[in-house]
């Protein structure tokens, strides 16, 4: 019975043990030790800032990365490897994801949750709560943009919030809402001149630029898709040209340092401004972002200048944006049957606008000169392979620097130039374009003018002769001027998809094929370019590939189609019109 | 761990990790008897886990000289970082046997456990289980055929064990804090945080409950073995995938008690020995099973083909049908409008069934009574998982060899961006094999002469976007392979040598023997994929590290 007796004691001792619910000899309670809680955080300044710093890659995550984004999101002035699927209207709908990522607006809700918990005074705070109002308006026009109608959400959501199953708001909603957002990050932001981090630092300067950006793009596209599938009846397009007006107004006053890049070289200075490392003092910049190889964070945007062409080429159809040095139109078809190849390329950039030059190379220029070597421009890329072929015979050397340790350097992210996110410039060409669609009345002198001068060419004018470009309904000459200089002047620059959207500006490109430069065959050995011309002896590149030009579709391609298992999964979701 | 950076600039990384690992188990255990017959033993217990981690390290950049790496002779930045943990478990335990006349066996099991990765009200789960065993042979009326059928018993058992694998802290909304941020303020990468993460409410165990039916059979003095077992498994508050919720929640999904999987399945095991002399015998063993788990509750009312819904079965593949290779600009023309998967079609592009009949190809709504133009073209569960033992020993000789196998898998290695099995990607990443230029052409080369027509082709038109690519590669029947396989895991031949031979040199035992591992695979998946490992592979579908095939040589000695 002795065995009996332990037995009962060790029965016995457990029983007491295991009384409460915890039990008393392991502790389970195991709060973590390396990570904060969220209740623990959103005390000090200091929270706020550190959380709104998660958002700066957000520049570069979009298509707005400069300078190499054109072809690759859609321009009819530029090509890339084959056929732009938007340009084509070849994509696919996506079955999931498709741009319909939601991750960044819920951190920013979180971030409006939590803030007033921050035991300081508004003071202290001020400018990352305009930097979480930029922020948010700078996500929800990314989704503006893309489809349109989206729901608009205010706060963060769990698992089991029905708000998952809302319908999508109208854009007009989501639209006023941005520009709303805009205005408190105008209030807190502080300016460039004040900010911690300069230039890299989102600023009053910044937000006032998107503003006019979004006022604009909203207003045009009320303007020119009213009355299609896209349009919303009753919405005032005037009402966002004088929002981005009064945006960009506020930054031509003379209060904010902003400027224009002139030193007073007109064949060096455009060129040049997009070749720096430190834009910390280039008035122009408003937003830029830093590169430093040693730490980490650098690209390879000149070696794809330099050494290759990423298969990137513009377009004949870019020429007719270029006025010659007196500001006339150019008949490039005729002044292509005369020239040719090379020759083509040298005696235009003698007569034609100098940031033509600029912006292509022309032989002779210097491609890189440095501790890579040195090498000239001699002719285009055209019988290169894949990454290294330029299928137009118009080679982009804008964003290079010959100088720069990156430019001829092979793959490993040496190049170092800084990337332009916000630039004056697009600004004064904002309030131009939404001036005179407003009331006509532009200031030219503050304007586009200060483009043209910086560029050696007479003040804005309009030339005599015929518009070569049809967008498909009529606009008036100065107008149509201003979307001209507008496009040269942002050429690569992350625009042009945007543009010919809200301009409804399909007639631009639909059923029509993207030509090159008029090809030389005497300057090649037999067989070495295999790019096809044309019956008028233009590059042709896409001659096989989409015979009857872009398949672009005008009643569904403006907007992007919602993932299918969205609308599976939210039967409140309609899709956009078309897919 | 200590490590030197080759890279420029060259650093030094020293770190050290530290795990403090206490458990205990206290039992006791009552042995009675009533009567003669009637045998008992009770146990009872207690265990516990406590675990306490950290790890703690440096780098250094700028060594002075890369043959001293220390933190002391470099001279660049210093970067530190490290981690904690702790969790903790206890449970108590106890067990009751009854065994009468090692005729009929009962045991009865119960544990009450607890764990630190819950929170208070959901920590702790009782997990009982029952079980039952029936020695027919023992029974007087066996008698008869006793020399026959020398074994004969009945199993059954009912029981349920609880899972707590889930990483900790799913109940808490925790900040991210990250370093180095990709953008530079003042020339410098500052430190930055990230939103909190969904939590999940009432996250408990995981309970497994499982009925079984056994027997086991003897014959012929025990040199036929056999033992069969039949089971079904309920996995209660299973912590399944995401629900099926919009994208608009803006978080990953925590992991939640969400979903019920019923696994069904039996296990055969046949041995059979024989010894025909004192020169010769052998012995062979077969082991075979399979399963079969299907959800069969979890949250999702469209049955969206996203994540789980009721009534799916585990590894199901969904995609096209494949009617061939287009051949024409007119039997493009003529067949369904493919536009949702691309906007373009040319010759020696896929030429997809229209299973549904609308004229469209597509997914439809993605959902089980929509799917478009997609149906259950397979699945990826080895089924009929098996594995032969074969033993011989002549006089001094032994073979043994071991095979292993799957009866019925399919595997859809054939999927969008799968380089490895189609060869062409995009611009990058494409991975070429002779058998890859089994591709369509239908005109001759201009560049590379040789290649000529090829409109029989096995693998679709290729193309350098990417996108354009994944048109044709989309999972369907004519790249979804069977991977049955059946592998000569390991072989062996032995040679012992005559202890009296050895016995001169003074050793007791002498053997030399030659060992082959993965010998032999026979599979009709395409050439580079592995059976084990394709579908799976870190950087895309079959691209692992393969299954080495080793040969030994050895020599046993004993003295």
């Amino acid at each position: 019975m002795k065995a009996l007796n332990y037995f009962l004691l060790t029965l016995l001792s457990l029983i007491l043990l295991s009384c409460s619910d915890d039990f008393i000899i392991n502790d389970l309670d195991k709060p973590p030790l390396d990570q904060i809680g969220n209740e623990e955080f959103w005390r000090t300044p200091q929270d706020l800032e550190n959380y709104m710093l998660q958002f700066y890659p957000q520049f570069f995550l979009s298509n707005r990365s400069g300078i190499v984004a054109d072809p690759s999101i859609g321009s009819d002035l530029s090509i890339q490897f084959s056929p732009n699927e938007f340009m084509n209207g070849s994509r696919p709908t996506p079955t999931s994801s498709g741009g319909w990522n939601w991750d960044d607006i819920r951190a920013i809700n979180i971030f409006f949750e939590n803030y007033q918990k921050v035991d300081a005074s508004f003071e202290s705070i001020s400018h990352f709560v305009g930097e979480a109002h930029f922020f948010k308006a700078w996500l929800y026009f990314e989704k503006l943009s893309a489809f349109g109608d989206v729901p608009w959400y205010t706060n963060s959501l769990q698992t089991n919030s029905e708000e998952l199953f809302k319908p999508r708001d109208s854009r007009e909603v989501v639209a006023d809402s941005i520009l709303w957002h805009l205005d408190q990050a105008i209030d807190y932001l502080d300016a460039i001149s004040s900010v911690d981090g300069g230039t890299n630092r989102l600023n009053k300067e910044t937000a006032l630029a998107f503003q006019s950006r979004v006022a604009l793009f909203e207003g045009s596209w009320q303007k020119y898709h009213a009355g299609t599938e896209f349009g919303k009846s009753g919405v005032d397009p005037n009402k966002y040209f004088a929002k981005a007006v009064e945006a960009a107004e506020e930054l031509m006053n003379g209060d904010y340092r902003v400027g224009i890049y002139n030193t007073g070289d007109p064949e060096a200075d455009y060129f040049n401004m997009f070749g720096m490392v430190d834009y910390s003092n280039i008035d122009e910049i408003l937003l830029w972002k830093e590169h430093d190889q040693s730490i980490g964070v650098s690209h390879n945007a000149l070696l794809y200048i330099t050494d290759r062409t990423n298969g990137r080429g513009g377009t004949f159809s870019r020429l007719d944006h270029y006025l010659d040095r007196n500001g006339n139109i150019i008949n490039y078809k005729e002044f292509a049957n005369q020239n040719r190849g090379n020759e083509f390329l040298e005696k235009l950039a003698e007569i034609v606008d100098p940031r033509f030059s600029q912006t292509f190379y022309i032989p002779g220029d210097v491609m890189y000169d440095n501790e890579n070597g040195r090498r000239v421009f001699d002719k285009p890329f055209l019988n290169g392979a894949d990454q290294f072929l330029n299928r137009t015979g118009f080679q982009f050397k804008k964003g290079n620097n010959p100088n720069l340790r990156g430019a001829g350097a092979p793959f490993g992210g040496n190049s170092e130039t800084g990337f332009i996110f916000f630039r004056y410039a697009e600004v004064l060409l904002n309030y131009a374009e939404a001036k005179y669609e407003l009331d006509g009345n532009v200031d030219y002198d503050n304007s586009i003018n200060l483009l043209r001068r910086r560029a050696g060419m007479p003040d804005f004018q309009i030339p005599e002769g015929e518009q070569k470009f049809d967008y498909g309904y009529p606009i008036d000459a100065e107008l149509y001027e201003i979307r001209r200089e507008r496009t040269l002047e942002l050429a690569e620059e992350g625009f042009r998809r945007d543009d010919l959207r809200r301009w409804r500006a399909h007639n631009l490109f639909q059923n029509q094929r993207p030509k090159g430069y008029p090809f030389a065959p005497e300057e090649w050995e037999d067989g070495e370019v295999l790019i096809p011309t044309d019956e008028n002896g233009f590059m042709d590149p896409y001659r096989n590939d989409i015979p009857n030009g872009y398949g672009f579709q005008e009643n569904r391609d403006y907007l992007n189609p919602i993932p299918v298992d969205e609308l599976t999964l939210n039967e409140n979701l309609e899709q956009n019109p078309g897919w | 761990m200590e490590r030197v950076n080759q890279t420029y600039p060259n650093s030094i990384t020293q770190a050290e990790d530290v795990e403090r690992y206490y458990t205990g188990n206290i039992y006791s255990t009552y042995l009675f008897n009533i009567r003669e017959n009637h045998k008992f033993k009770f146990l009872l217990g207690y265990q516990f886990e406590l675990s306490n981690s950290q790890f703690v390290g440096g780098r250094r950049f700028d060594l002075v000289s890369q043959s001293t790496p220390s933190f002391s002779t470099a001279t660049g930045d210093v970067r530190i970082f490290d981690s904690k943990g702790h969790y903790a478990t206890e449970g108590v335990f106890t067990r009751l046997n009854y065994d009468y006349n090692n005729k009929y066996l009962f045991e009865i099991n119960a544990r009450y456990d607890g764990t630190s990765r819950f929170a208070v009200g959901d920590r702790y789960g009782l997990f009982p289980s029952l079980s039952a065993g029936w020695n027919i042979h023992m029974e007087d009326f066996w008698e008869p055929i006793k020399n026959t059928v020398n074994e004969f018993k009945l199993r059954a058992s009912w029981g349920q064990l609880g899972n707590h694998n889930v990483p900790s802290y799913q109940d808490l909304p925790l900040i991210g804090i990250q370093s180095n941020l990709n953008w530079l303020i003042q020339g410098n990468r500052p430190a930055f945080v990230t939103a909190p993460n969904l939590t999940s409410a009432n996250l408990t165990w995981e309970t497994a409950e499982t009925i079984n039916f056994g027997l086991d059979i003897g014959l012929i003095d025990n040199r036929l073995m056999a033992s069969f077992d039949m089971y079904e498994r309920t996995t209660k508050d299973m912590l399944g995938p995401a629900q099926a919720l919009p994208a608009t929640l803006g978080a990953n999904q925590p992991n939640a008690n969400n979903a019920t999987l019923r696994t069904r399945g039996w296990e055969l095991s046949l041995s059979w020995r024989n010894v025909i002399n004192r020169d010769l015998n052998y012995s062979a063993r077969l082991v075979l099973s399979d399963y079969e788990d299907v959800v069969t509750d979890f949250y999702n009312p469209n049955k969206s083909l996203t994540t789980f819904y009721e009534g799916m079965v585990l590894g199901e593949i969904w995609g096209y049908e494949t009617e061939g290779l287009f051949k024409s600009q007119e039997e493009i023309e003529n067949h369904a409008d493919q536009s949702f998967l691309f906007g373009d079609w040319n010759t020696g592009d896929v030429k997809y069934r229209d299973l549904n009949g609308d004229g469209v190809i597509n997914r439809g709504d993605n959902t089980v009574d929509n799917p478009g133009d997609r149906r259950i073209i397979g699945n990826s569960t080895p089924r009929y998982q098996f594995g032969i033992d074969l033993n011989l020993q002549f006089k001094n000789f032994q073979f043994s060899t071991f095979w292993q196998g799957t009866a019925k898998r399919d595997a859809a290695v054939g999927r969008p961006n799968a380089s490895w099995y189609f060869g062409f990607r995009s611009p990058v990443q494409n991975n070429l094999f002779t058998n890859h230029l089994d591709y369509y052409r239908d005109q001759e080369e201009t560049k590379y002469a040789g290649l000529g027509q090829n409109t029989d082709a096995f693998f679709p038109r290729p193309y350098q976007n990417g996108r354009q690519n994944r048109k044709n590669q989309q999972v369907q029947t004519r790249f979804t392979e069977n991977a049955a396989y059946i592998r000569l895991k390991h072989a062996q031949i032995r040679y012992n040598v005559p202890s009296n031979l050895s016995q001169r040199v003074g050793i007791t035992d002498a053997s030399i023997y030659v060992t082959g591992e993965n010998l032999l695979t026979f599979t009709s998946l395409q050439k580079g994929f592995d059976p084990d490992t394709a579908g799976l592979g870190q950087f895309g579908v079959g691209k692992s590290h393969f299954l080495q095939r080793t040969f030994a040589l050895g020599l046993d000695l004993s003295f």
